[in-house]
């Protein structure tokens, strides 16, 4: 009875919510009543249709999607490997330190630039997505080490306990929550990197590269159904992510 | 027999232990009581293993032997009161082995039905009493036991000393036992020992 009473009105306000911004949108189409700078919701959404019957709009998705997993595993990977690394020695931390300083206060749009010197453009957003990604699961991961409490390094000290035990019982459940962080942080800006990346660099196939086209053509529908795909693509990504997350999270009764 | 000879410790520039010595005998518990801050959880950790001294020696100690139970509980929140038992006995017992010294030493603490639940669910002296059940639990031949009854009203320090006093007559550990309370020092010990002044130089035998 709960459960009816709670889900159903927060249905209903998220429609509600929608349709008070795609109302707002149609208003503003109203307004200035030039679709060049404005479409209306209806030839967004018939022009999204459209893109969505083509072949080559799952292969620029499914190109985009891979970028911005593949950025997001080497994120991690060098994150995790690395504040480590800063955790049990001490220099590593400070060298680290310093580079996610530089790292941190870079603008994407230098990096984009650099990186289009040194890469082929398909992996450019991939090494973007990296730069901007690698500081967060660093500081994240690192955050979570430091946190882990001396008592119980001295309690696994005193009982002996095994090396994989205390990884496996003591900093993972430390460090976990953490990492979940780091990856809610992570998944949306991920894919609003590689998206800007691909824009600049233009690799044959990305959902970057229709929306660079479509603001050459001055193609506006076309130009916000890109943007719907994109922004529908990324909370997707993000709510399998956590569901994934939690469920794992649960198993280990976290 | 474990002997503290002539070590100095110092705590940031003064000396909290001067040329201090000081045996234990194998197979007894050994109280140390003295007022808060005397140095009484240094000289646990000293024996231990936990905390560097400047000089002397502590021996008679295996390091791979010993159990501690510390002032806080150190129960891993994130493991039943099984698990956080199992996790100290895996580098040494078998899963059944553990398993089955985890049972005994359950029902020996009144904590059977606790098995499942998280540290978070027990009472502060159910928590206690699971920190002293690992500590038990584990084949240690010393057992160091820090402050264990803080915070306990009477009742429950009776059950506690009923249980403990029974461990201990089966597994015949030597024990040293921490506390401010020369009472509690009294029903448990074989030998009780006071410290006092800074820095610590001797120690008073008062039972």
């Amino acid at each position: 009875m709960r459960r009816f009473i709670t889900a159903e009105p927060s249905k209903i306000k998220s429609v509600f919510i929608l349709m008070f911004w795609l109302l707002v949108w149609q208003l503003a189409y109203a307004v200035i009543g030039k679709d060049i700078i404005i479409p209306s919701p209806v030839s967004t959404f018939k022009a999204l249709g459209q893109l969505l019957i083509t072949q080559t709009f799952y292969q620029d998705a499914s190109a985009t999607m891979s970028r911005v997993l593949t950025g997001i595993i080497i994120s991690f990977g060098a994150g995790l490997a690395t504040a480590i690394g800063a955790y049990l020695i001490f220099i590593v931390r400070d060298m680290m330190g310093f580079a996610i300083n530089i790292l941190k206060s870079t603008p994407v749009m230098a990096v984009i630039i650099f990186a289009l010197l040194w890469l082929p453009s398909g992996n450019v957003p991939i090494f973007v997505c990296f730069l901007m990604c690698y500081p967060i699961v660093y500081t994240n991961v690192l955050a979570g080490l430091d946190s882990l409490s001396k008592d119980y390094i001295e309690m696994s000290r005193i009982y002996r306990i095994r090396k994989r035990d205390l990884v496996k019982s003591i900093y993972i459940p430390f460090v976990a929550p953490h990492i979940k962080s780091a990856l809610s942080l992570t998944t949306g800006l991920a894919w609003k990197t590689v998206v800007a990346a691909e824009v600049l660099s233009s690799p044959s196939f990305s959902m970057g590269y229709n929306l660079l086209n479509a603001k050459i053509y001055l193609d506006t529908e076309s130009l916000f159904a890109w943007i719907i795909a994109i922004v529908a693509f990324s909370m997707a990504f993000e709510k399998i992510v956590n569901l994934l997350l939690n469920s794992r999270m649960r198993g280990t009764g976290l | 027999m474990i002997e503290v000879q002539n070590v100095y410790k110092k705590f940031k520039k003064d000396y909290i232990f001067e040329d201090f010595s000081l045996s234990f005998k194998d197979k007894q518990i050994t109280s140390i009581i003295g007022p808060s801050g005397c140095g009484k959880t240094t000289l646990l950790r000293m024996i231990a293993g936990l905390e560097d001294y400047e000089r002397g020696q502590v021996s008679g100690v295996d390091q791979n032997s010993i159990s501690f139970v510390f002032q806080e509980d150190r129960l891993l929140p994130w493991l039943n009161v099984y698990k956080n038992i199992e996790l100290v006995l895996k580098s040494k017992q078998t899963s059944k082995e553990a398993n089955q010294r985890i049972r005994e030493v359950l029902a020996l603490l009144d904590l059977t039905e606790t098995a499942e639940m998280m540290p978070e669910e027990l009472s502060g002296g159910m928590q206690r009493r699971v920190a002293i059940g690992r500590a038990l639990a584990y084949d240690g031949d010393v057992m160091l036991l820090d402050e264990p009854f803080k915070g306990m009203d009477d009742k429950l320090k009776g059950e506690i000393f009923e249980k403990l006093e029974s461990a201990w007559t089966k597994a015949r550990k030597t024990v040293i036992l921490v506390t401010h309370d020369l009472s509690d020092a009294r029903k448990l010990s074989d030998s009780i020992y006071e410290l006092s002044g800074r820095p610590l130089k001797q120690v008073a035998s008062i039972g």
